[in-house]
């Protein structure tokens, strides 16, 4: 997959290309350690630019990758930059201190707003093809529909925990 | 006579030696050494001679590519910025971009260890270009084509897309 990129790069590097040839030659073993001792922070750096589908595949790649992809932070950025940025401009403290009471911004997606998304990703080619774009300008309705589903959900799964006592 | 009398005594320009993990020396103008932070930061504290900056972390290889784009973006800073002055329409931004994309496009190991030269170096534009770049890499992606291209070995317990 990678050999066709890997010509552009001896070219970069001419005169060494001796040497250059030594290190291609040790890259087979060199290869199995690769990204994975990619720091939290530059891990962290990246998943900032990934769309929700992307950053729920990555969270499932590895522990390390799972953990950093599970931040609460990455999550509220892609909500407040997809989403909610023209109906909560003007106020966005007040969203996050909502959201993180009901479950946070991952549950948002998981719970609400994934079931909402599934006709732009259930074509079955869709894991194989780059994803379909997201689209970016959200309509007010549906940022207060996820949020209702939100709390819809989170009133539900008190209501066992009112019951217990009797 | 005029006054450029002499223009083969112009003071030579002030260079910095960099050595890379594995010993080779790569002699580089101080401007473009600046192009890291951290360079920058040893630099000022020092204020004198020592002009050899060991870079345990640097292998030759990468240290070639990342001399090779800051000087570009030095002489390219240069440019845009002369056109600037003289008004002159460029499209010097947009070429850079373009040199840029091009820079970035290698394999994935070299990619990684570009990666972790310029967070090493402090060099805040190449790592935003490698960071933006992986990105680009995973995006749309299975976990099991992410895993593959960039050699990670699953360790999670369970894999949710493994049944698709």
């Amino acid at each position: 997959m990678k050999r066709p990129l890997e010509e552009h790069q001896t070219v970069v590097i001419d005169n060494k290309s001796k040497k250059k040839m030594k290190t291609d030659e040790q890259g087979g073993c060199e290869q199995a350690t690769v990204f994975t001792n990619l720091g939290e922070d530059l891990l962290f750096e990246v998943l900032k630019h990934a769309d929700p589908k992307t950053l729920a595949s990555a969270a499932c790649v590895s522990k390390q990758w799972s953990k950093t992809a599970q931040d609460e932070r990455l999550w509220e950025m892609i909500y407040t930059r997809h989403w909610a940025s023209k109906t909560f401009n003007s106020n966005p403290k007040k969203l996050r201190s909502m959201v993180l009471n009901m479950g946070g911004f991952r549950r948002i997606y998981s719970q609400s707003l994934w079931p909402l998304l599934k006709p732009f990703y259930s074509s079955p080619s869709s894991s194989l093809s780059p994803a379909p774009k997201m689209p970016t300008h959200w309509g007010k309705d549906e940022v207060h529909l996820s949020l209702s589903l939100l709390s819809i959900r989170y009133f539900q799964n008190m209501n066992p925990i009112i019951k217990r006592p009797n | 006579m005029k006054d450029s009398f002499n223009p083969s005594i112009e003071p030579p320009k002030k260079t910095v030696t960099l050595v890379s993990s594995d010993g080779y020396d790569f002699e580089v103008e101080e401007e473009v050494a600046l192009e890291s932070q951290v360079i920058k930061d040893g630099f000022e504290d020092k204020a004198v001679d020592d002009r050899e900056y060991l870079l345990f972390n640097v292998h030759s290889d990468t240290l070639e590519l990342i001399i090779k784009y800051c000087e570009k973006h030095v002489s390219s800073r240069k440019s845009i910025s002369a056109a600037a002055a003289s008004s002159s329409s460029s499209n010097g931004e947009e070429a850079l971009k373009e040199w840029d994309e091009h820079f970035i496009s290698v394999d994935t190991n070299t990619l990684y260890d570009i990666l972790m030269a310029a967070d090493y170096l402090n060099i805040k534009s190449l790592l935003d270009l490698a960071i933006q770049k992986v990105a680009d890499t995973i995006h749309g992606r299975s976990p099991e084509q992410i895993r593959k291209k960039f050699n990670i070995e699953n360790d999670s317990i369970i894999d949710p897309w493994a049944s698709e």
